[in-house]
């Protein structure tokens, strides 16, 4: 391979290397522009704000916008700062990181090493569920809720994340265990280790890193998402999401930048350090979902 | 209509009918969507809110910010859907007469008839709050929209006069242009677009040529001059504001009258609401007229509260609670103080009111006179939402498509309103 | 890949059940479809029933409340006579057009940039994918800023002293949509660059190599042997970033909220409005239904070749 990379030998390869890394950071400032503007604005004051200056640094440092957005923004008149949000916005995206989780992985399993007739027609319909535009399960599921009397509530939208995060646990795990050696399974059966024992003792141990995928998978999507959070919650409900995009809509007269900066960031925070600290795992969940079997 | 002109002598024979009903402490809880979060409004449903506790009554606010009323309203679609409808919703206009149809609301007849709301509120509301003979919603505040709020000292230091005539407007608006002042801050959202051009149908002074617009959508009048003439107003007015105008709220539009950005702006009486809330006084930091032309006129739009049917008897009587609440006379009064509207009571004592408040009752009352006292096209009074929509969705279009003729405009609008 | 080959010999000659008995009772041999009867119900109902639902929804008289009276394909012609309709169909074909080209182009550009033992390469992969794992709901806030003409870029460049500098496509009808675009493409690139670095990685260096020994220029290499080896993964990325773009919602509600006027309609925003805010349920269902045979048209056959494919490849 290392005759085809861009050589270190002559004049014009070193310039095409200089050029590369060139060409390379300009993009990586066009990525991290938007986070750099939101980290400056959101320690600046709003007269150095609205003096100018969009890239500059700070002339002072001003943590106003941060304790604002933690303990007094508004949210339609409740005016508790982000933090009660964060907090229905964690329980929802906990519980549906666990439970599709551990279903999919027993999908998974029953999929891939125990086929039967039909499992792949079965895998096959679930998966176009993982890419159905939810649009079209919107209006059914709200009169669901209600029907069961989950509307508006953080327990029918966390059921909502469950059950609409099943195709992508059980593709994981499918996927996972579809690579799995054959002969282990078959030397099990032979050992006559029940079904569940084996999943118990040698499938689940194997499958950690997939485990990990489908968790920060669910709970990105699910601490992220929108379009159900906006639809099946109300303000006590509310998921953290939601608060900001009414908050950074809703502004009463002047807008504070510095807040809605603030507050953004803090919604963002913990799917940005789940990225930051499992990278790799994310970009695979990113990847399997693009099926690839 | 009766409207002010018994009012001194009610309040001469005494304070009526001060909704004795409720007097004995309530239980029961309610659950309110409605979308009053800023300023003047805000302030406005925290009195109500307090009034309700006292009654021993939980209050659990289900407040949606934005859009008027545009998030609020998918949380209440989308409740009733669940089944599962909150116990009061806001509304505007119409919006009271479909849900009523859906038949998912409650029934006020017999409070309505016992405290006498219909001697009480002025007539135009009645079509509202009774549908097909039953009393379904209690109206909270009515509102005057062709007003303008302008800044005093730019207008005092640029020696302009108040625009009477459109004429004067736009010369008014030259002169603030010349001088590098925006001449009207515009928040950019599909309602607000719509809601100013209710302004711009008044500015012609007349009644019927609104009616025809409005109500009926009568196609030989959207095709003639007048209205021909109603969009090159708008096609004039979307060419005042600044560049940032798209997707701002109200509020921001206010804010830029407020801090000297731009000269004016258009909204309606609630805009006094937030500027009051904002610590100015009308007649020394802002000035306040109607819409030039439509002195006479008085385009109103009201909200009202809504009942749906829910379960639970103690949560039924603070639903009768909360409309006996808001019709009471102190809070009326209290109320369209704050918030800045007219009171729906005929029998509410206007010392306290300030100059623009006053203004626009006599308006109210010349208006009437002339039958120029003429419910909102763009808050969906004069016609359902779906007319409302076709108007709303052109109207955006128009005001941000620059080289959109009004030719174009109006087959457009014409085009959108056959199709329904 | 088949995975019998990397197993020993042994294994590959061994009595090969496909299905393998769990045990002797009834349920001891039907456990593995049990263990999936909960997904199964859960998906019969929640997204077949659901959609079959929604569909007949499109075909009924619902207005404010759901009225399941059949009125036929009434809706669906009322849908495609719509001006804001039509508007939102013509700004998906725009949106997803562009954003599908250029994200497909950067993201090319950048596998291929990066795959030439670039120091640091973790470090700048992680720069460029971090968008994906922020909702745009949050990142819409900054964006919204700095494409806004009075605060951002244009006053950036003001400042710099180009006086005459002019971004102000956020609050141009004619121009918004294309605001969306960069804003999707700045979002998703990244994930794109990284399934070609996956696919390029996986070409055999052996090819690359003969083709230097004769000679070929790095350029041709790359339009002549590597770009057409990749072109599953061009397929793939065609197929993602479709998908996505149809699915679009907070990327828009974020940053135009649909505006200026209906500039920046898409048919997701559309279905939310009619469906909750107008009162028009039946359109909204119609509108959704519209938009998931969309997606059916790309995905079924996409999924059914995965599937195929994959499977040829474990039996083989």
């Amino acid at each position: 391979m290392n005759d085809i990379v861009l050589g270190q030998r002559s004049l014009t390869d070193r310039l095409l290397r200089v050029a590369l890394y060139g060409v390379l950071i300009g993009f990586m400032l066009f990525y991290l522009a938007p986070l750099y503007v939101m980290v400056v604005t959101s320690v600046k004051s709003l007269e150095e704000i609205l003096a100018g200056g969009l890239m500059n640094l700070p002339k002072k440092l001003d943590f106003y916008g941060w304790s604002e957005a933690w303990n007094n923004a508004c949210v339609g008149t409740e005016c508790r700062g982000m933090a009660p949000f964060m907090w229905n916005s964690l329980i929802a995206s906990t519980a549906a990181t666990i439970i599709p989780t551990a279903i999919g992985a027993l999908n998974g399993y029953a999929l891939s090493l125990w086929r039967f007739k039909g499992s792949e027609l079965f895998f096959g319909l679930l998966l176009f569920g993982a890419f159905i535009p939810f649009q079209i399960v919107l209006l059914p599921m709200a009169s669901f809720l209600g029907w069961i009397g989950w509307s508006s509530s953080l327990v029918g939208l966390t059921f909502t994340y469950i059950v609409y995060g099943l195709p992508f646990t059980t593709l994981y795990f499918r996927n996972f265990f579809v690579s799995f050696p054959m002969d282990l399974v078959n030397a099990a059966k032979i050992d006559g280790i029940g079904y569940f024992r084996f999943f118990w003792r040698v499938a689940l141990p194997s499958s950690v890193p997939i485990m990990i995928v489908s968790i920060i998978w669910q709970f990105t999507n699910t601490w992220n998402d929108f379009l159900f959070a906006s639809t099946m919650t109300k303000l006590e409900s509310a998921t953290v999401m939601v608060a900001l995009n009414n908050f950074v809509e809703v502004a009463n007269g002047v807008k504070r930048y510095n807040v809605d900066m603030a507050a953004a960031i803090i919604a963002g925070l913990p799917t940005l350090a789940v990225y930051l600290v499992a990278g790799r795992y994310f970009l695979r969940g990113l990847m399997a979902g693009a099926v690839k079997g | 209509m009766k409207f002010l002109r018994t009012t001194t002598a009610l309040i001469a024979s005494g304070t009526i009918a001060l909704s004795a009903a409720t007097s004995a402490m309530a239980e029961g809880k309610l659950d309110i969507i409605h979308w009053w979060t800023s300023g003047g409004e805000l302030a406005g449903i925290e009195l109500l809110r307090s009034n309700i506790e006292a009654q021993g009554i939980e209050w659990i606010d289900a407040a949606s910010a934005g859009g008027a009323g545009t998030n609020a309203r998918t949380l209440f679609r989308t409740r009733v859907q669940a089944g599962d409808p909150p116990a009061v919703m806001q509304a505007l206009g119409t919006e009271v007469n479909e849900w009523a149809e859906t038949g998912i609301l409650g029934d006020l007849t017999a409070l309505a008839e016992e405290e006498g709301w219909y001697d009480l509120v002025p007539e135009p509301l009645h079509p509202f709050m009774n549908v097909d003979g039953s009393t379904v919603a209690v109206p909270a505040v009515w509102s005057q929209i062709n007003w303008v709020w302008g800044n005093k000292a730019i207008f005092d230091e640029h020696g302009v006069a108040v625009p009477q005539t459109w004429d004067e407007l736009v010369a008014a608006a030259e002169t603030f242009k010349a001088a590098g002042i925006t001449p009207i801050a515009h928040g950019g959202q599909p309602w607000q677009d719509t809601a100013i051009f209710d302004g711009i149908l008044v500015s012609f002074d007349d009644p019927d040529f609104y009616r025809k617009v409005a109500f009926e959508q009568d196609r030989e009048t959207l095709e003639g001059p007048m209205f021909r003439e109603a969009m090159e107003r708008l096609r004039w007015y979307s060419q005042q504001l600044d560049e940032g105008s798209p997707g701002r709220e109200w509020t921001q539009a206010q804010a830029m009258v407020l801090n000297g950005e731009a000269a004016m702006s258009w909204m309606g009486d609630w805009a006094k609401g937030w500027r009051v809330a904002q610590g100015q006084q009308a007649g020394v930091d802002f000035i306040c007229f109607p819409t030039p032309g439509s002195n006479d006129m008085f385009v109103w739009l009201a909200d009202f509260f809504f009942f749906p049917k829910i379960e639970g008897e103690a949560d039924n009587a603070a639903q009768q609670a909360f409309a006996s609440a808001v019709m009471e006379q102190q809070f009326q009064h209290d109320f369209s103080l704050i918030k800045n509207g007219l009171p729906v009571r005929t029998d509410v004592d206007n010392a306290d009111w300030d100059d623009c408040t006053r203004d626009s009752i006599a308006r109210a009352e010349r208006a009437n006179a002339r039958g120029g006292l003429v419910a909102s096209l763009g808050f969906a009074h004069s016609a359902r939402s779906d007319v409302q929509g076709v108007f709303r969705d052109t109207l955006s279009e128009f005001v941000n498509t620059p080289d959109m003729s009004v030719d174009e405009g109006i087959e457009i609008l014409i085009d959108g309103l056959d199709s329904l | 890949m088949a995975i019998s080959e990397h197993l020993p010999a042994a294994a590959k000659a061994a009595p090969k059940p496909r299905t393998l008995r769990t045990g002797t009772t009834w349920v001891g041999r039907n456990l593995p479809w049990l263990t999936l009867l909960p997904t199964g119900i859960l998906g019969a109902v929640f997204i077949y029933g659901f959609i079959a639902l929604t569909i007949y929804t499109s075909m009924s008289a619902s207005k404010l409340i759901p009225d399941y009276t059949f009125v036929g394909f009434e809706q669906w012609v009322k849908l495609w006579s719509m001006r804001r309709w039509g508007i939102a169909v013509n700004n998906l074909f725009v949106f997803s057009g562009l954003f599908i080209a250029i994200a497909t182009v950067i993201g090319l550009v950048l596998a291929i940039l990066l795959d030439q033992r670039i120091r640091h390469e973790g470090t700048i992969r992680t720069v460029i994918l971090y968008p994906m794992a922020l909702s745009f709901i949050v990142t819409g806030t900054a964006w919204k800023w700095i494409l806004n003409p009075g605060l951002g870029i244009e006053s950036l460049l003001h400042d710099w002293g180009f006086v005459e500098a002019q971004f102000d496509w956020l609050v141009r009808r004619d121009r918004a949509i294309y605001t969306v675009v960069l804003a999707a493409v700045w979002q998703s690139s990244g994930f794109i660059m990284a399934i070609f670095l996956a696919s390029l990685r996986g070409i055999d260096p052996s090819i690359m190599q003969s083709a230097m020994m004769d000679g070929a220029s790095t350029w041709r290499i790359y339009r002549r042997i590597i770009i057409p080896q990749l072109r599953p993964a061009f397929f793939t990325a065609v197929v993602i970033l479709l998908h996505m773009a149809i699915k679009s919602y907070d990327l828009v509600i974020a940053l135009t909220n649909g505006g200026p006027g209906t500039a920046t309609d898409l048919p997701s925003t559309f279905m939310y409005d009619y469906a909750f805010d107008r009162s028009r349920i039946a359109i909204g269902a119609a509108s959704a239904t519209m938009m998931l045979f969309t997606i059916a048209a790309v995905i079924v056959p996409y999924l059914y070749s995965e599937l195929r494919s994959h499977n040829r490849s474990r039996t083989s």
